[in-house]
């Protein structure tokens, strides 16, 4: 994280290194308490804090206890995290464990 | 992301995105990275899951100390968990498809009950289990319907009632005990005497003894007189005397120890027939050799089981209301020897 990367988030290219100062707002889909569920949480905590570290808040959504809310942002498996912010919307199926993917899918990290 | 509808055209971009998503879905399912999706059926939603999700629950199922199953309205069985399997005497496995009323005791007709009212409403009942082996398990049985009210499927709880029967009939037999001892001692017990050789109600009482004494790993062995030992007893209190003393000597012995049965006509006096029932375990004081017979006295031999200093009260007052009589001695091979003597006649 270079101090000099500060600014642009809205970039539709990727950057080498890109520091949005705003807040990212992740949203997790899971179902209930099931393992890929809690594993793509512990997951997703844990990256966050370590790259994200105060400026990220994270909205969990369980679609056992609401199906409809799958539609808004189609989703289709369980577990899947969005990006809603920064823009543009990313989103990332799975359950997290390959972290330099999820680093790359979230464009935390150069591809 | 949007995805164009109907027959609007997506862009090259749109279509790079939806590619995309489609690969990175394929790539986590089969990374097995998913375990659940969202079904739908025109308007409704449904989150499917994976098998797998419920793994917990279902460990808890198995692993919990009551009979648990499920069953279709009509009694069929679709799972049971490894207690209730244990419980019916049965593999798990033999038990799928097979119906739950075929698995009880007696009239099939209120299982049937129970399953038509575990559709509106939760119900139980005690009904009684037939195991292959023809033993029969006393039980509790709650049936509930599962939440889903997509189909017809039963929970059924199933609780083991033995321990509590069990329980029920020591009080019953306490409280018999107590009645006995108290109509003994003011001479108001009423024995229904006959003619029969003593020697025949202590093989009987070694037959019935020697399952529970071999189980627990002692050896009961027996020193039995060859001439007839004729006396005029009311069968059912000599057996009670008899089992009261073998209980005893159980308690009194350690797993190996040896249990001993002698009967013959005593030397010293003629007229009488002398049982003598003694262990080989630990020596007992002569202090509590004196206190054995008293009610609700608490040996050391009986610390820690669940005797209330009865049976060897009572034994004594049913062998006294023979006219005989019942003695505790230091036995030679280590315990207690109790000297029962009866008088011959008839």
């Amino acid at each position: 994280m270079t101090p000099a990367a500060r600014g642009k988030g809205k970039a539709r290219a990727p950057k080498p290194r890109k520091q949005p100062p705003e807040t990212w707002a992740l949203r997790l889909y899971v179902a209930g308490q099931s393992p890929k569920s809690m594993t793509a949480f512990e997951n997703l905590t844990k990256l966050c804090e370590k790259h994200l570290k105060g400026r990220y808040s994270i909205e969990v959504i369980d679609l056992l206890e609401n199906p409809k809310l799958a539609r808004d942002d189609q989703i289709v498996a369980i577990p899947t995290l969005m990006r809603k912010l920064p823009e543009p919307i990313r989103k990332i199926i799975g359950d997290l464990s390959d972290t330099e993917r999820t680093l790359v899918g979230l464009q935390l990290r150069p591809r | 992301m949007r995805r164009t509808t109907g027959s609007g055209r997506a862009t090259p971009q749109q279509l790079e995105a939806r590619l995309k998503e489609a690969e990175s879905l394929i790539r986590a399912i089969t990374a097995h990275e998913v375990d659940a999706f969202v079904i739908r059926k025109g308007a409704n939603d449904q989150v499917l899951v994976l098998s797998g999700v419920e793994r917990p629950y279902r460990l808890m199922v198995e692993r919990m100390q009551q009979g648990a199953l499920t069953t279709m309205a009509d009694g069929s069985i679709m799972f049971v968990n490894r207690y209730f399997a244990n419980l019916a005497g049965r593999d798990a496995g033999a038990l799928l498809g097979t119906r739950f009323e075929e698995l009880l005791e007696g009239s099939h007709f209120d299982c049937r009950r129970l399953l038509d009212q575990a559709l509106v409403a939760e119900a139980d009942i005690e009904m009684t289990l037939r195991r292959p082996d023809g033993t029969l398990v006393p039980v509790h049985v709650a049936a509930s319907r599962l939440a889903d009210e997509r189909q017809n499927v039963l929970c059924l709880i199933v609780s083991d009632l033995s321990p509590r029967h069990q329980a029920e009939a020591e009080r019953a037999a306490l409280l018999n005990a107590v009645h006995d001892l108290a109509r003994a001692s003011q001479r108001a017990l009423k024995l229904h005497s006959e003619p029969v050789d003593l020697r025949l109600l202590i093989s009987e009482a070694i037959d019935r003894h020697r399952p529970e004494v071999e189980a627990d790993g002692h050896v009961l062995a027996s020193k039995i007189q060859d001439e007839p030992l004729p006396v005029v007893v009311d069968r059912q209190r000599i057996a009670q005397i008899l089992g009261n003393l073998v209980d005893d000597a159980l308690r009194g012995s350690r797993p190996g120890d040896t249990i001993t049965i002698t009967a013959e006509r005593a030397w010293k006096d003629p007229t009488v027939a002398m049982v003598c029932i003694s262990d080989s375990g630990p020596a007992v004081s002569a202090e509590n050799m004196e206190r054995l017979f008293e009610v609700f006295s608490s040996s050391s031999r009986s610390a820690g089981t669940d005797s209330l200093g009865v049976g060897l009260a009572l034994a004594r007052a049913l062998s006294e209301a023979h006219g005989g009589s019942l003695e505790a001695r230091p036995a030679t091979a280590g315990g207690i020897e109790f000297v029962l003597r009866l008088p011959l006649g008839g």
